[in-house]
Parts: C-alpha cells; structure tokens; sequence
C-alpha cells in the first residue's frame, strides 16, 4: 500500500487531528474501492488524491463552525522582502506554521511542495482554475514564511542572523 | 522585518515568476529567461535559493509524520468487509475470484506499483495469474469484464434494447446481433462503452441463469493476433473465446461452461465479423 503515508500524512496536515485523519483515510479507500469503475487506468495516485480531496472537503463541512479565515491579501500582496528562511528550523516549527496556514492555501501547498502534483493536477483535484492554483500557492508559500520568521521573533530568536543578502 | 522595494521592472517580474519556475511550471522560454536573469541577478538567485530551502524543509516535515501502526490493517480490514457484503449482494458470482482489477491498474499501466492493502495482494496475484494464463490478446478482454462487473454500477435488471443501443452510438447494431447470438435464455444487462488503460472498449453483459457473460470488443493493436478462426483460452474459472473481426478482437468471456461459451462466440462471429468487417 505504497500510497497510504502520503494519504495519511496529507489528511493528518489538512484536518490537523490525527484521529480524524485515519479515519478520513479510510474513507478514502472505501470510496476509491467503490467508484473504481470511474478509474480510466491513468495516474492511480492522482486519482486517489482526488478522492481524499473529496472526504477533507466533505469532512471539513461536517465539522465546519466558523467560516474559512482567508489571509489578508492586502499583506500578501505587499512588495516586500520576505523574511529569510532560518537553517535551523525544526520539523516542528514547520508543523505548527503549516497548520496554522488558512486551509486553501495549506492544501495546495501540501499537494505542490510536499506531494509534487503539478498545477494542472491540482486543480483538477481541487476543481479550481491553474490561475487559482498559482496564486495560492504563492500566498501559501509567503504566508509559511512570514509565520516562521514571527515564530523565531516570539522564540527569541534574531531573524536576520541567519538570513541571505537582504539588505 | 526588511522592507525592499524592487524598483528593478525586471526584478519584479522574476520575482512573480520564481514560484512557478520552482514549481517547473513555466514554458521552456520562460524558464530561459529566468535562468538568465538568475545567473546576472545574485539577488533573485538568493531568493529563490531561499524558497527552495523552504521547500525541502517543509517536504522533509512533512515525511517526518508516521503513519500510525494500525492504520493500515485497519484499512484492509474494512475493506475486507465491504468486499464480502458487495461480493454478496451483487455480481455475487463473478466477484467471487476477481475483485482484483483493483490492482490491475497497477499492471496494466505499468507505471504505478502497487495500490491496495496487502490483503489484497492475494487476489492482485490471482487476477496477474488469471491474465497470465492466457495469450497478451486476451488480457483486456478479462480486465474489462473483471472491472465492469464487478465495479461498475449494479444494473436494475435487463435493459431494455433501445436504451441499449443508446449506449453504444455507431454500434447499436450490435445489441441485436449479441442479444440474437445468445437466445432467449439470456437477458441483457448492460451495453456500454468504456475505457481503460487508455484503450477502448465496446462492452455488453448478459446474464444466463446464475452465470454472467462478457461480450468485449476492441480495437486491435500490433501483436495481437488470434488467428482467422476462433480461439479460445481459459482463466481459472474464465472461459474466454475470440476472433478477429475487421479492426477489432471480439470476446466471449464468462463462468458458463465451456461449450456453451464457444457456442455464443460461434453464434456471433459471422454476424459481427459482418458488421464490423
């Protein structure tokens, strides 16, 4: 069951509980066992992501109570210098910024970095436009940074020390 | 925090490009010239080397998870369960020995290994054995009466010959000429078109008492030859029967007994071969 990490480790990221998260992962071999007929023999990974896509989808508006906190795209968009990704960081400190990103952009950021699905995959498994995904992946990414570099701020720790010819 | 303002046009245009160009998502001219800004600008460069860090960084956290030791059987178990209660419920005879297309997406594309849990391995194996049993021709024949019948969607009971042709556009003839082959002891339960492996299939299924048969058409490929008259093979359980007909194979593929399987294939070899020839 080669795809079963990545399933997992995915939907522990999306749904940020692990309980949650197998159980969705389940699902998502159920449903994928069940509509196989839809299977066109193509990417079985793509495919299955596809379905996970689904269950979060599904999951999330079973749960949902408060409605999708949306990054300011005014910060977003704000032409400046990204803070510099510290060398040390611990997997744990990425952890915590990733699951602290608003969901659609962590989920694309999951698919892209992490899973290496291509654009064209993504929306596809999102059912949202390339453009869409470009742009949350780019906000994503940003939105990362800016977390991990207010998280080294909280710690303590001097941003710029480690940081690249910025200035 | 810094705050640079790129008053450099070029700059600035790097810069919205450079998630893209991470990505491997820009046009092979675009890359070019991104390539060119990179080794003239250390600036952008640094940057990218930045986001390129903290992609390896979030993709090594991200692996860093484990998956919970009881996860997996816990999957191959409810799967188990479902698999009984649908192999019971419906298509009940042919799901008996063949769920495992499951997997012969695995195979039969080649490109992706494996795909369900290792309880399932068992039956991938036998389906792998079923196919290779027989001649390469005959393979998607048994793939797509394994998959159809046993995943696709339960049938309400015959259906009716004009909803029939419908699903097969050019070749409704065809419901006819099966439906005639194969005499009034048999009922016809699906015809479609369907796709597999990037291949395409004309498909009916027709159901005589407690046996369920195939008739899979599709279109020949280099080497797959059944000689000019009719070919049979058998699958474990399968008895599969088929001729060429013009550009397509034809099939007869079912757990009836073996000489009722090639009396069908026999009744309907002249009238397709006319069809199609």
């Amino acid at each position: 069951m080669p795809h079963l990490d990545e399933l997992y480790r995915s939907a522990r990221r999306m749904l940020a509980d692990p309980v949650r998260a197998q159980d969705l992962v389940q699902e998502v071999y159920l449903r994928a066992w069940r509509s196989f007929h839809t299977f066109d023999g193509g990417n079985c990974r793509a495919w299955l992501f596809k379905i996970l896509m689904n269950c979060v989808h599904d999951e999330r508006n079973r749960v949902r109570k408060a409605p999708v906190v949306w990054e300011s795209e005014e910060i977003l968009d704000r032409q400046e210098a990204p803070p510099p990704v510290r060398v040390e960081l611990a997997d744990k400190e990425i952890l915590t910024a990733l699951d602290d990103l608003p969901e659609p952009y962590r989920d694309v950021v999951l698919l892209a970095d992490v899973q290496e699905f291509s654009y064209k995959e993504i929306a596809a498994m999102l059912d949202i436009r390339m453009g869409t995904v470009m742009s949350r992946l780019s906000r994503g990414r940003a939105a990362l940074r800016e977390r991990l570099a207010d998280q080294a701020g909280e710690y303590g720790i001097g941003s710029q020390a480690q940081g690249g010819p910025q200035a | 925090m810094t705050v640079i303002r790129f008053d450099d046009a070029v700059c600035r245009k790097v810069r919205q490009q450079l998630h893209a160009y991470l990505s491997n998502e820009l046009s092979v001219e675009t890359a070019a010239e991104v390539d060119r800004h990179l080794k003239s600008c250390p600036k952008c460069a640094e940057e990218l080397a930045q986001m390129e860090r903290l992609r390896t960084l979030v993709r090594k956290a991200a692996e860093s998870e484990e998956t919970p030791a009881g996860l997996r059987d816990a999957v191959a178990e409810a799967l188990g369960r479902d698999r009984r209660r649908r192999s019971a419920s419906w298509w009940g005879i042919a799901a008996a020995a063949a769920v495992a297309v499951l997997v012969a997406g695995s195979f039969w594309t080649k490109r992706e290994t494996g795909f369900f849990p290792h309880q399932l391995a068992a039956i991938h194996l036998e389906v792998r054995g079923l196919v290779s049993q027989v001649a390469a021709a005959y393979a998607p024949a048994v793939i797509d009466h394994l998959r159809c019948t046993i995943f696709g969607p339960k049938p309400d009971g015959p259906v009716a010959p004009e909803k029939a042709a419908m699903g097969l556009g050019d070749e409704a003839p065809l419901v006819e000429i099966v439906t005639t082959a194969a005499g009034p002891d048999a009922s016809l339960l699906v015809a479609h078109r369907c796709t597999f492996g990037g291949r395409e299939f004309i498909h009916l299924v027709l159901q005589e008492g407690e046996n369920i048969a195939s008739v899979v058409l599709t279109k020949r490929r280099d080497g797959e030859d059944l000689g000019p008259g009719l070919d049979s093979a058998k699958a474990g359980r399968f008895q599969i029967a088929g001729f060429e007909a013009g550009d397509y194979l034809a099939f007869v593929i079912s757990d009836l007994p073996q000489e009722r399987n090639m009396e069908l294939a026999r009744a309907m070899l002249a009238p397709v071969r006319a069809f199609l020839g």
